[in-house]
């Protein structure tokens, strides 16, 4: 017989072998669905694009991205789990310890065998979407980029999600807790970003980092939110996978995989930095833990105090100042969360004593949270900067809604007033809002109305603030940003200037996301039954319809030269932007008429990647009395809708309408918001909605039939108006052909 | 040889075990006896490279043990809760030890699996515990270990297995040089197969010698004196098992050193007649459990 002393160790060899053998199950699957996916997809979107030179995803499966980088993190994270599942069981922990195998080879050998099987499952889907472009369009280097880009990107996040696995596979205990701290991991920066969202949103008035719900704001300053966003792995690919997924021409794909390689090469050195803290880890670690619960500490307290900031986040919704039991609410159930947590994972009186401090810092940072945003004790956020260190501001107007927004992305005026991305530099101008400023941050919790401002001071610093629950009477003041001198100059441009270069008005004034907006001029229109196109050539950019929402019988159908029609452009302009705010927002007479212009995709002319229709409209005030007139000369004008022509009213308050969630949103938006009815609906199935009122309680919805009553609402209709608070009223008119419009009525 | 230095081994607050030190020569066997929970599977583990000590070490022919790929390819280890692959057969496991050590011995594997009449195809869940020992046990010799840690690995089989497992252990050991520890809390498992046996107690070792010292260095006595000895004067000397009638006493010493120091001290004290008788080990072991166990009356008593 003979010893084994001096034999080689094959035990390093062979354990690779084998983990080789057993490592491919979770990134197997991940490549089994995605690579479904990529398989499908270009046959598939082939039967409604023909004209894609290339397709990845289908925007379906692309805006569903995040779906397919969950998946990647989590099979990476799974195959960690699996790869380490010896560590869990006092069994197996007792037969792999007592191999002859270092700790050190114990995680190199899983790691090592882990890594063909994700760079596969990355890869393979590509391959796939490779031969079915090759099969089925054609494969353009811009086509290869995008596929490697996205390859890269799920390699990427399979690591990542492999790295977190491993360190908590290896510092706890049990697969379940290190499950939930790897998957609290993955969603950590989401968790953070909605639950500053939800304080701010919920406890704070004004605020100078722009939240969600105010997006608008977004390129202007540094946002912790949006670096949280940018810093969740599962979202991080999401934008630009979806605008490289399917491609008429190659530059978006080109352009955006060169710009968004940054998240990427985080989650390969965080990957790196993963691999080296797991493998420390393992070899520090304590063979008696497995099996344990609470062997990891710090995951254990770092666990128990996100889901307080969660719960804390969350019972903000509640928050109401003036309550007491809300507010000791919002104080005491995160510290009794923390505390609960930390009870039910150590089950340890010691320990639960022990973490009886956190519990209590729970409950001050919560307090400290409320009394901060509540009392606004740094006045941070209504500081206003000081009058001489401002170059130029941008104000968003309250309740301006569509009306003063030229925010792309949200349908607003393309050239009218963009009153986001135009900068007021005039004197009068900036001390017009710098007085707004001031009377805005004293108005505060005094009404529910929305202001916001962004100041480029000379310092080169950017100032945003954005202020709710701002008083009518701040609100009303913040309307007069139609009568600068900016808005004289930059509103309406479109319908005057000589080819309109939207491109560079952007750029010039610092859009973003304006790509997708870029390519409108020269599209064709279609013609509606309901609608007739004046003409082609009315502006350059869009085609020029004209609706009679308030007219009878036939719509307009006359056609003007170019001559006249260049004449009708200028005057209207001129007079649009000579109106005063009251004869916007609240004008005396009803508005007769307005222009509709409609902005669609033109598959001929290939320019867009998306099929929207984009209406606007342009309300012919009747203080515009010089294009009313001309109007008239074109023989445009109709007979008006008098009161007689109503058969009845519905009304309803329109507080209770803003208070019912139950009503239709886009019969606030058209009829409120736009400050000016749409469309004469004559199909009470239409899309829209438009059948009725939605109202939870349709008690609140008052019918009138009498004359006088009707008269009495449609005399008051304007067709216009900027309601600032809750008085007036949400009506439904009916006329007698059972066709009907929604309007506001001021109190 | 398996040299165990000071080893100190917690968890948490609960010290399991403390300040052992023992040496495991080669070709011999240690046993290593204690009550349940009295911390020898705690100290096989951290001989085994498993858990690392708080304090002190387990050298294998010099070198440390834990976190060493190359000395434990010498090293085999039972535990007493086995592990198998899941759905895994006898065959498939002896693959998997086959694999890890780079003595494994397919012959001799098949040879003891005859031995023990198991099916090579046969799954493990399907077999009894003793036959999961048996199995075990063939894996461990087939991989030819130098050094071997066997935590209760008699525990589940019969007596006939039992003495054939202790015979092959004999026969492995004269063929080569191994060092093994055996940690059982039945003293019949060691019986017959250790040359030296160590005894846990209260997580400290606190008897440790070859098995042939035994009745040599462990004596009980019976004595006669002249006239009445208070009991706390024999209390006071380091005796077990101490019973005073009358002018009798009788008591167990355990140890050459405490044996010296009593017979240094009857020489002091009235003598009439002194029987002193060899120990054996099932009587030296629960004399160092003196005190660990009930009353089993008391318990029923209200």
């Amino acid at each position: 017989m003979t010893c084994s002393k001096s034999l080689q160790n094959r035990a390093p060899k062979y354990d690779l072998i084998r983990c080789l053998r057993s490592e491919w199950l979770f990134p197997t699957a991940a490549m089994l669905f995605f690579g479904y996916i990529c398989f499908s997809d270009p046959f598939g979107v082939a039967h409604y694009w023909d004209d894609y030179n290339y397709a990845i995803l289908s925007y379906g499966h692309a805006g569903e991205f995040f779906i397919y980088c969950l998946l990647y993190l989590s099979c990476g994270a799974l195959t960690a789990l699996h790869a380490f599942s010896f560590l869990f069981s006092t069994k197996k922990c007792n037969v792999y310890l007592s191999l002859p195998l270092t700790r050190n080879e114990l995680y190199r050998n899983r790691l090592l065998a882990a890594m063909p099987f994700m760079v596969l499952s990355s890869v393979v889907p590509m391959i796939i979407s490779f031969i079915g472009n090759k099969l089925q369009y054609t494969v353009t280097p811009e086509c290869i980029r995008a596929m490697l880009f996205i390859s890269l990107a799920l390699l990427s996040l399979m690591l990542l999600g492999f790295g977190i696995g491993s360190v908590f596979a290896v510092s706890t205990g049990n697969i379940f807790e290190a499950a939930a701290y790897s998957a609290l991991v993955f969603f950590l920066p989401a968790i953070a970003f909605n639950s500053v969202e939800q304080i701010m949103k919920n406890l704070i008035n004004g605020v100078a980092i722009s939240p969600k719900w105010s997006l608008r704001f977004a390129a202007y300053c540094f946002q912790p939110t949006t670096a949280l966003k940018r810093a969740d792995p599962i979202n991080s690919f999401q934008d630009v996978i979806y605008s490289i997924s399917n491609q008429t021409t190659g530059e978006k794909a080109k352009t955006a995989a060169a710009a968004d390689f940054m998240p990427m090469i985080a989650w390969f050195i965080l990957f790196a930095v993963l691999t080296v803290m797991a493998k420390k880890l393992l070899i520090r670690r304590k063979a008696e833990t497995a099996g344990a619960f609470g062997s990891n500490k710090a995951a254990v307290i770092f666990s128990a105090a996100v889901l307080s900031l969660g719960a804390f986040a969350v019972l903000t919704n509640l928050s109401n100042k003036s309550e007491l039991p809300v507010t000791v609410l919002c104080i005491v159930l995160p510290a009794l969360i923390y505390i609960g947590l930390v009870a039910l994972v150590f089950r340890n009186k010691d320990d639960i004593r022990r973490n009886l401090k956190g519990m209590a810092v729970a409950a001050v940072l919560s307090l400290a949270v409320i009394i901060t945003c509540n009392t606004n004790a740094f006045g941070y956020y209504t500081s206003v900067p000081e009058r001489d260190n401002i170059e130029s501001v941008i104000l968003c107007p309250a309740a301006s809604g569509d009306f003063l927004k030229t925010d792309y992305t949200e349908g607003g005026y393309i050239g009218q007033s963009p009153a986001l991305y135009g900068q007021m530099t005039a004197a009068a101008d900036i001390d017009f809002v710098y007085e707004l400023h001031k009377q805005t941050v004293k108005s505060l919790d005094k009404g529910d109305n929305n202001i916001g401002f962004i100041y480029k001071l000379k310092d080169g610093r950017i100032v945003v603030r954005y202020y709710r629950g701002v008083s009518s009477a701040a609100a009303k003041e913040s309307l007069k940003a139609v009568e600068t001198e900016w808005y004289r100059n930059t509103a309406y441009r479109i319908l005057t200037a000589e080819g309109f270069d939207l491109e560079k008005e952007q750029s010039e004034l610092g859009m973003i996301e304006t790509e997708d907006y870029l390519s409108f001029e020269g599209a064709e229109w279609d013609r509606k039954d309901y609608i007739i196109t004046l003409t082609d050539e009315f502006l350059n950019l869009p085609a020029i319809i004209c609706n009679s929402t308030l007219t009878k019988g036939e719509l307009m159908k006359n056609i003007m030269s170019k001559k006249e029609l260049d004449e009708f452009k200028r005057v209207m302009a001129s007079e649009l932007v000579s109106l005063k705010e009251e004869d916007i927002f609240c004008p005396k007479e009803k508005i007769r008429f307005y222009i509709t212009y409609t902005l669609e995709y033109n598959q001929e002319k290939d320019k867009l990647s998306f099929a929207h229709s984009y209406y606007r409209f342009i309300p012919i005030y009747p203080a515009m009395t010089k294009t009313l007139a001309l109007i008239e000369k074109y023989n445009f004008s109709l007979e008006d809708i008098t009161a007689e022509d109503i058969k009845s009213i519905k009304v309803l308050p329109y507080k209770t309408a803003l208070e019912n969630d139950g009503v239709v949103n886009s019969d606030i938006f058209h009829a409120v918001d736009k400050r000016m009815l749409i469309d004469r609906i004559n199909d009470s199935e239409s899309e829209y909605e438009y059948s009725d009122f939605t109202y939870k309680n349709k008690s609140d919805i008052v019918t009138y039939e009498d004359r006088a009553t009707i008269e009495k609402y449609f005399n008051s209709f304007r067709g216009s108006y900027a309601p600032l608070d809750d008085e007036g009223y949400m009506v439904r008119f009916v006329l007698r052909d059972d066709t009907f419009f929604y309007g506001f009525v001021a109190e | 040889m398996i040299e165990v230095k000071n080893v100190t081994k917690s968890f948490g607050d609960f010290t399991a075990v403390e300040d052992i030190s023992f040496t495991v020569g080669d070709s011999s066997i240690y046993g290593l006896i204690g009550y349940n929970g009295a911390g020898k599977t705690t100290l096989l583990k951290t001989a085994a490279g498993i858990y690392r000590p708080d304090s002190g070490k387990v050298l294998l022919d010099g070198e440390n043990a834990y976190d060493n790929g190359e000395i434990r390819q010498g090293l085999f280890y039972i535990p007493d809760d086995m592990y198998f692959m899941a759905n895994s057969t006898v065959e498939s496991m002896a693959n998997f030890y086959k694999g890890m050590f780079s003595g494994f011995d397919t012959e001799l594997f098949e040879r003891i699996l005859s031995l023990f009449s198991l099916n090579k195809r046969a799954r493990l869940r399907s077999f009894s515990k003793g036959m999961k020992r048996q199995a075990e046990i063939a894996f461990a010799l087939s991989s030819r270990p130098d050094f071997m840690l066997l935590d209760e690995v008699f525990d589940g089989l019969d007596p006939q297995k039992k003495e054939t497992c202790k015979n092959l252990f004999l026969e492995y050991i004269a063929e080569t040089k191994c060092s093994v520890i055996i940690s059982s809390h039945s003293l019949s498992d060691l019986g017959g197969i250790c040359d030296h046996v160590g005894l846990v107690n209260g997580k400290r070792l606190t008897f440790s010698c070859s098995i042939d010292d035994i009745p040599t260095v462990n004596r009980k006595f019976q004595i006669i004196f002249s006239s009445t000895v208070k009991k706390e004067v024999l209390a006071a000397l380091p005796v077990k098992k101490l019973q005073v009638q009358g002018n009798g006493a009788s008591f167990h010493v355990l140890g050459a050193d405490n044996l010296k120091r009593v017979q240094q001290a009857m020489q002091t004290l009235p003598v009439v007649d002194v029987r002193p008788s060899a120990m054996t080990l099932e009587e030296v072991f629960l004399s160092e459990m003196e005190g660990e166990g009930y009353d089993l009356q008391q318990i029923f008593t209200k």
